[in-house]
């Protein structure tokens, strides 16, 4: 097992410093100055180009990449263009509320799939099953931002129950614990659903089949034969090995879910590394942006390792050695 | 014998009528013959696009003169459209009896097994219009997506607003038509409407009359006389003034052509590599595999915001770009397929008669893999459409004033409580393309491929 885990952390190893390359010389090789942000003809020329030479732009393009891999190794993201912090700092905010939002919607993702999923397979072909498999398809032909525009219409411009955007409430500090908790709570309920809810219609779909493949099966039908009751069937012998698959198909969910954090990150204005990739991109802040994609990665990298193993924990025929 | 040939005969009429038939109307010679349903399914759009042109006749002439090149590109598709119902008609009918009683190939298996599932008979007919509407666009939308009129008046108009008039009725029984009512007080002002003048306009801001309230018996919202005779702004109009549904309509060209362009470049390519390292295996399997584990390790939507917003975004990029981030899962789609396929005897006695190795991979084993490559560009061009607009929305597909959904919902933040519609009806238009395109393929697979069913 231990031998297994080390293996695929030394194969994920490369994969990120050559895509960490591949970004770097990518975003080095566009068009268009990170220093067009202080073009000013108030700002002399001369102190421009101390600017450049302090950001390190001034060196050719390979000396850049080996001072910029070399750093990176030692853990040091270097400084951003446009808030002149460094980089590890920026994140250090940002990748908290980014895991908060993430994590719950991984919850939403895999509570709703699988309950939705479960009721589906159960009553095959009824009207509850065709409701749920239309609504699904529709979910996730929905595109997200603009499903958050509309909740954000409804239930807070209209209905005025949720705020519509922030993590926290203007005067949140001066809350008690519990109704900090609650302001929370509130702020997140629709970016939790706008991020997760697309990722539970493809579960609750993949859990349907799922089940209904493992009803099909032999010891299913030992199972009944033996006289045990219809729930115990369905519970304990058919949805554990149902479950099984959905690991694997959470540990690839990851990637979407990032990507998606992009997009409700920007419609709520929440302040994690979502809005912070978007905004450096635009304004080529490359320290930022390099160092936001790579982290992407690694989470990705990272969660489909963390499938692999826990499927491998929860399905004994499966051995890595 | 005598009664054959009289049988012969009859049916050799029964034809001729027929093909007479079919050369003056599509389908209707196929539903003379007994085939009736495929005849409908000619006659009805045939019927449909020959209304449409008779309609439009003016516009449709005019446009192969005046050098307008959308509008020339709708009227000739509008042209090839007609031309291609009449034609396979005529052939059809041509050879009714030339086709029957050889059993039924893969294709018509696929075909009739497609058939019988409605919502995707039905998804297919809405992937169809959608793209008849992009084509159409200059002659189906009511306003050029652009024109902006007096937008004093015409900024934030709600959906179907100018079909209800506000209409006051005077004491002397006069009932006018306005455009704005004021009350104040005492005083009630409001600014009449003016039948459309011919060309010169009259004054921009028409002048407002003020009556007092006892000469006003009532004011009331009426549907406006001759209706239909007016340009209506069906879904509202944006904060500039402009048209939401030719907008929407001038923008499904964007979302539709990135969607089938890119998707196309993502299967060819991918299946292209898929194919290679399939075959050859080994080394070459190896490296193309890790290259394929490696861009699928990233967050495609962090990928293509980066290479989108470092270059301008221009269209051709962003279809590039979302072709280049989509290959991989057909490159692993079809390496599995065409490692099952290369071990199987046809291909073994295709290498035997010294076929190129191109031949055998193009020739002899694509075709087995084409089901699945088929039913997966089908689904993947309903999230590329996804990834497109949330794109635009960003503010990184097509730049304004060109209207694409995605940044018309964006524009639509602005007012979102006062001006739901701008939002609103650009995402319903991408639910219905993504949800046709979804149930389409969803389809195809199932008649493709039984096996894949879940």
């Amino acid at each position: 097992m231990w031998t297994y885990i080390l293996r695929r952390i030394f194969i994920a190893i490369p994969l990120i410093i050559g895509l960490a390359t591949v970004t770097f010389f990518i975003i080095h090789l566009a068009p268009g100055d990170p220093m067009a942000l202080y073009r000013n003809p108030e700002i002399s020329p001369e102190v421009m180009e101390l600017m450049r030479k302090n950001l390190g732009l001034d060196q050719p393009l390979h000396i850049q990449y080996v001072r910029w891999l070399t750093s990176m190794a030692r853990g040091n993201f270097g400084i951003s263009f446009t808030a002149h912090r460094p980089v590890a700092d920026i994140l250090k905010e940002a990748i908290p509320n980014t895991l908060q939002l993430t994590f719950l919607a991984l919850l939403l993702n895999l509570i709703a799939g699988i309950v939705i999923g479960v009721i589906a397979a159960i009553k095959q072909y009824s009207a509850v099953d065709h409701t749920i498999t239309v609504s699904a398809l529709f979910i996730y032909s929905m595109p997200s931002f603009w499903l958050g525009l509309m909740m954000i219409l409804l239930f807070s411009l209209l209905l005025g129950w949720l705020p519509a955007s922030q993590m926290q409430s203007i005067n949140a500090d001066l809350f008690g614990f519990w109704h900090r908790l609650w302001d929370r709570i509130t702020h997140l309920i629709m970016p939790v659903f706008v991020l997760g809810i697309a990722t539970a219609a493809g579960t609750a779909r993949f859990m349907r089949g799922s089940l209904l493949e493992v009803i099909r099966q032999d010891y299913i039908r030992t199972a009944r034969a033996k006289g045990l009751s219809e729930r115990t069937v369905i519970f304990k012998h058919g949805l554990r090995n149902a479950l099984i698959p959905i690991v694997t198909l959470t540990g690839l969910s990851i990637p979407f879910l990032l990507g998606g954090s992009v997009i409700t990150e920007t419609i709520f204005a929440w302040p994690g590394m979502g809005r912070v990739a978007v905004g450096a991109i635009f304004a080529r802040d490359y320290p930022v942006v390099l160092a936001v994609n790579l982290i992407a990665a690694v989470m990705v990298v990272l969660g489909s390792l963390l499938a692999d193993i826990t499927y491998s924990l929860l399905d004994p025929r499966i051995r890595y050695d | 014998m005598f009664v054959m040939n009289r049988k012969a005969e009859e049916s050799k009429g029964k034809r001729a009528r027929a093909v007479w038939a079919s050369l003056f109307f599509p389908g209707t010679g196929l539903m003379a013959l007994g085939e009736r349903r495929l005849g409908l399914w000619l006659l009805i759009p045939y019927a449909s696009f020959l209304v449409f042109t008779i309609y439009h006749w003016s516009s449709v002439t005019a446009a192969f003169t005046t050098g307008d090149l959308e509008r020339l590109v709708a009227a000739l598709f509008l042209s090839f459209v007609l031309a291609g119902f009449w034609f396979y008609s005529l052939v059809k009918t041509l050879r009714w009896d030339k086709d029957e009683g050889t059993g039924m190939s893969h294709w018509q298996i696929t075909k009739s097994q497609f058939r019988k599932n409605k919502p995707a008979v039905a998804g297919m007919l809405v992937v169809l219009s959608l793209y008849a509407v992009a084509f159409l666009g200059p002659f189906l939308a009511p306003f050029h997506p652009n024109a902006q009129e007096d937008i004093v008046r015409s900024r934030y108009l709600p959906p179907l607003a100018e079909l209800f008039t506000p209409v006051v009725t005077l004491k002397d029984g006069r009932r006018i038509w306005v455009r704005q009512v004021r009350e104040v007080g005492e005083e009630i002002s409001y600014v009449p409407i003016s039948e459309p003048s011919s060309g010169d306009g009259g004054p921009l801001v028409p002048e407002a009359i003020t009556v007092t309230r006892d000469q006003v018996q009532k004011i009331a919202k009426t549907l406006r006389p001759r209706w239909w005779n007016q340009k209506v702004h069906w879904l509202g109009t944006d904060k500039f003034g402009r048209d939401i549904l030719s907008r929407i309509i001038y923008g499904s060209r964007i979302s539709l052509s990135i969607g089938f362009v890119a998707v196309g470049i993502a299967i060819t390519f991918g299946t292209f590599v898929g194919a290679i390292a399939g075959y050859y295996g080994g080394r070459v399997d190896d490296v193309i595999m890790r290259l394929v584990d490696m861009i699928l390790a990233f967050p495609r939507l962090f990928l293509v915001l980066t290479l989108i917003a470092l270059f301008t975004p221009k269209i051709w990029l962003i279809i590039a770009v979302l072709g280049a981030t989509g290959w991989m899962g057909t490159a692993r789609l079809v390496r599995g397929q065409i490692l099952s396929l290369k071990e199987q005897e046809f291909v073994q006695a295709a290498h035997a008669l010294g076929l190129s190795i191109p031949r055998i991979i193009f020739r002899h084993i694509l075709p087995n893999a084409m089901a699945p490559i088929i039913v997966t560009a089908t689904l993947r061009v309903g999230t590329t459409i996804l990834v497109a607009a949330a794109l635009s929305f960003l503010g990184l597909g097509v730049q304004p004033p060109t209207a694409s959904w995605g940044n018309i919902i964006n524009q639509g933040r602005d007012n979102l409580l006062g001006a739901w519609w701008i939002a609103t009806f650009p995402g319903l238009a991408i639910v219905l393309t993504v949800v046709a395109y979804n149930l389409f393929g969803d389809g195809l697979r199932d008649a493709l491929d039984p096996r894949l069913r879940d």
